[in-house]
């Protein structure tokens, strides 16, 4: 068995039968092994990393420039070097001009200290509003917890790592942290405010942070406690009869594999369906899919546009509670916000 | 008598039928799939999953396109079966086209060991990754636009 | 799709930071182009240096173009993307067209190392209409009924029976001569 490489496959490695004639060209018998040997090596002991402007191939600002064009953005300079500029950077590069005899002029705003929390308000005042657009019949404290998602220190180093910045942003640590990359994303946003406006930050916003949301079921971000009381309340605010649960379905029900089905019954109508292992976790299965559906929130009923350009100077007002959820008012609600908005 | 009788009564649930899907098209929608055909193959989609498409596809990455060829669409309450293909007054699904690649190296070998026939080709086909970005369905069924009537 | 190339690693199409959904974000960060000022190899890359390389980042401002001309080796193409990955490309004896090409290649790729993909889809929602259990399409009746129960001891789908086709050739018999009786007695009406 010949072991033939062709030129362009670097990365796989065919076996075929021997040919007669010797067309295609061969590797000697000690190149596998050493190849083996190596990886091994890496394995043990990884080769150091280091950043990418130790390399002789780096253009600084001609970065910066793509930076922006890749987003599709127009950054003013400045403001951009400054959301990119960490203070523990700022610091080294000052004691270090101490050592060496260079006076130090303190400059306020060479850092984006002051960036992070506006650029933190502006995030957090688009995403409320988007998403109290797009889900209003969402009672407000499932809001507020997909808003702490999608402004977690994860989703936002995610993004930002994502988008091309960890390797601008000048800071102490190496490899760049996530706290670093959070506060970087925050700044970035109030700098794109400062050089394009608010309309096209908040159309920024949407395009990258809140399709964070996409590809996840909201319903596993914000944890119900207690589906059935939150059932029982809602009911209550309608005048209406509270829900009667029946199992609607069973299976193995004495064995270890027992399946419950309930269904929850408002005069007769079903509203909501869980299957659980007991009869307990079924009924609460069933009120957590009735709440789902009564929201506008069950798998088969989200449909969240990601195009949707909103006027982001309104400001949003919080959607129901669970306590105060009733059809009425979120009707009420729906078109004072179709109002605002006209 | 009873065959004009039967055949009314029809006609009437038939357009009951459709003014009730038409009306399911106009409510809170939700979620819709449905099945689109590309370049001789279909697939079920819904909004924002990913499609790959192999072998030779003219269109560039960053365009937007509107799929016409659509089989068959469907929500939770209701679902539309083209005859092949829905009117396209009907639905619209939406994609983006979002990046081009090759795929990974495909062997063909062909080989006949008695009559000492083979044919080695190492083959890498153009791949284009499509996003989709909405499926948009409009109450018109049993409306038919820009129809020209045939005179004798 | 089959399993032929082992040794290539296999999985499933993914796109990083929903690419796609919001904007489309060019995943190719900067291509580093080493070259031979003199030697044949790079001949191809050296043209497409003079003729075509303005153009190219012209229309891509997004990706920034390191020229590294190194003597005595064949030219080589790194690039590295957004999400980390550097993709190492030998452009030797290329001519000045497949630069072009390959060059435009790397600009439209994701950077993830070429797999092969068990799925050409991917989705979140499998099911809209819902999934297929053992209790779909039973009727309710079965919860409240104690076994053995006549009525669903019997098969389901029958067969129309000849007695049961009769039967009803009889009632629509029936039904046609009551029509006409009432059309009758209408025309005697009328006349009168």
């Amino acid at each position: 068995m010949l072991l033939i490489v062709l030129p362009n496959l670097q990365e796989e490695v065919v076996a075929l039968y021997s040919c007669s004639r010797k067309k295609y060209r061969e590797y000697h018998r000690f190149f596998s092994p050493l190849l083996k040997q190596l990886k091994r090596r890496q394995i043990i002991a990884p080769p150091p990393i280091n950043h990418r402007n130790t390399y002789l191939e780096w253009n600084y600002e001609a970065e910066l420039y793509s930076f922006g064009k890749r987003l599709g953005e127009e950054f003013d300079n400045e403001l951009l070097r400054q959301a990119l500029m960490q203070r523990s950077y700022l610091k080294k590069l000052e004691e270090e001009q101490k050592r060496v005899g260079i006076e130090v002029s303190s400059n306020e705003n060479v850092d984006n200290v002051c960036m992070i929390p506006k650029g933190e308000e502006i995030l957090q005042n688009f995403t409320l509003l988007y998403l109290r657009h797009i889900l209003p019949r969402f009672p407000e404290e499932g809001i507020q917890s997909i808003k702490d998602h999608l402004m977690s220190e994860e989703t936002l180093s995610h993004v930002c790592f994502h988008i091309g910045a960890s390797e601008l942003i000048l800071c102490e640590d190496f490899p760049v942290e996530k706290s670093t990359l959070n506060s970087t994303m925050k700044a970035l946003i109030f700098a794109l405010h400062e050089s394009s406006g608010l309309e096209r930050t908040s159309v920024f916003i949407r395009d990258f942070i809140l399709t964070q949301i996409a590809e996840l079921d909201i319903n596993d971000l914000w944890n119900i406690e207690n589906p059935i009381e939150t059932l029982n309340t809602i009911c209550r605010n309608e005048d209406v009869d509270l829900p009667e649960p029946r199992i609607v379905g069973d299976s193995g029900v004495n064995t270890i594999l027992a399946l419950y089905r309930v269904g929850l019954y408002i005069n007769k109508k079903l509203i909501g369906l869980g299957s659980g292992e007991s009869i307990k976790i079924a009924h609460e299965m069933a009120a957590s899919d009735a709440l789902r559906r009564l929201f506008g929130t069950a798998e088969h009923q989200l449909n969240i546009p990601f195009n949707l350009v909103l006027n982001p100077k309104i400001k949003s007002e919080p959607n129901l509670g669970v306590k105060d959820w009733c059809e009425k008012r979120v009707q009420e609600r729906i078109k004072q916000t179709l109002s605002l908005n006209e | 008598m009873a065959i004009n009788l039967r055949i009314i009564y029809e006609e009437r649930r038939s357009r009951a039928i459709i003014e009730k899907v038409n009306q399911c098209m106009t409510d809170n929608v939700g979620r819709l799939f449905a099945v689109i055909h590309i370049l001789g193959k279909q697939y079920r989609v819904v909004a924002q999953d990913i499609i790959l498409i192999e072998r030779n596809w003219p269109p560039n990455v960053n365009d937007k396109l509107i799929f016409e060829k659509v089989l068959l669409v469907g929500g939770s309450s209701f679902t539309l079966i083209g005859k092949p293909v829905l009117p396209k007054n009907i639905v619209e699904v939406f994609g983006t086209i979002v990046h081009k690649d090759l795929t990974h190296t495909k062997i063909r070998y062909f080989n006949i060991p008695k009559e000492r026939v083979h044919n080695l080709n190492f083959v890498r086909e153009e791949l284009t990754y499509i996003r989709i970005n909405d499926i948009k369905v409009y109450p018109k069924l049993n409306v038919l636009e820009n129809v020209e009537y045939l005179r004798k | 799709m089959s399993n032929k190339c082992l040794l290539i690693p296999s999985g499933f199409p993914r796109l990083p930071l929903k690419n796609g959904i919001g904007r489309v974000v060019c995943q190719l960060k900067r291509i580093t182009i080493k070259f031979c000022k003199s030697s044949g190899s790079s001949q191809g890359v050296r043209n497409f240096i003079e003729l075509d390389l303005l153009d190219f980042t012209n229309n891509n401002p997004e990706v920034v173009i390191y020229l590294k001309p190194r003597r005595h080796h064949s030219p080589v193409v790194i690039s590295e993307y957004l999400n980390g990955e550097r993709h190492y490309m030998n452009f030797h004896n290329f001519t000045r067209d497949n630069t072009n090409k390959w060059l435009n290649f790397l600009r439209t790729r994701v950077g993830i190392k070429t797999i092969r993909f068990r799925k050409l889809q991917h989705t979140e929602l499998p099911s809209i209409q819902g999934v297929w259990s053992p209790f779909t399409n039973k009727s309710p009746e079965l919860n409240i009924t104690s076994f053995p129960n006549e009525k669903f001891l019997q098969p389901k789908h029958l067969p129309e029976s000849a007695t049961e086709r009769l039967r009803k050739m009889f009632e629509r018999q029936k039904l046609k001569e009551s029509e006409e009786m009432k059309m009758n007695n209408k025309s005697i009406e009328v006349q009168q």
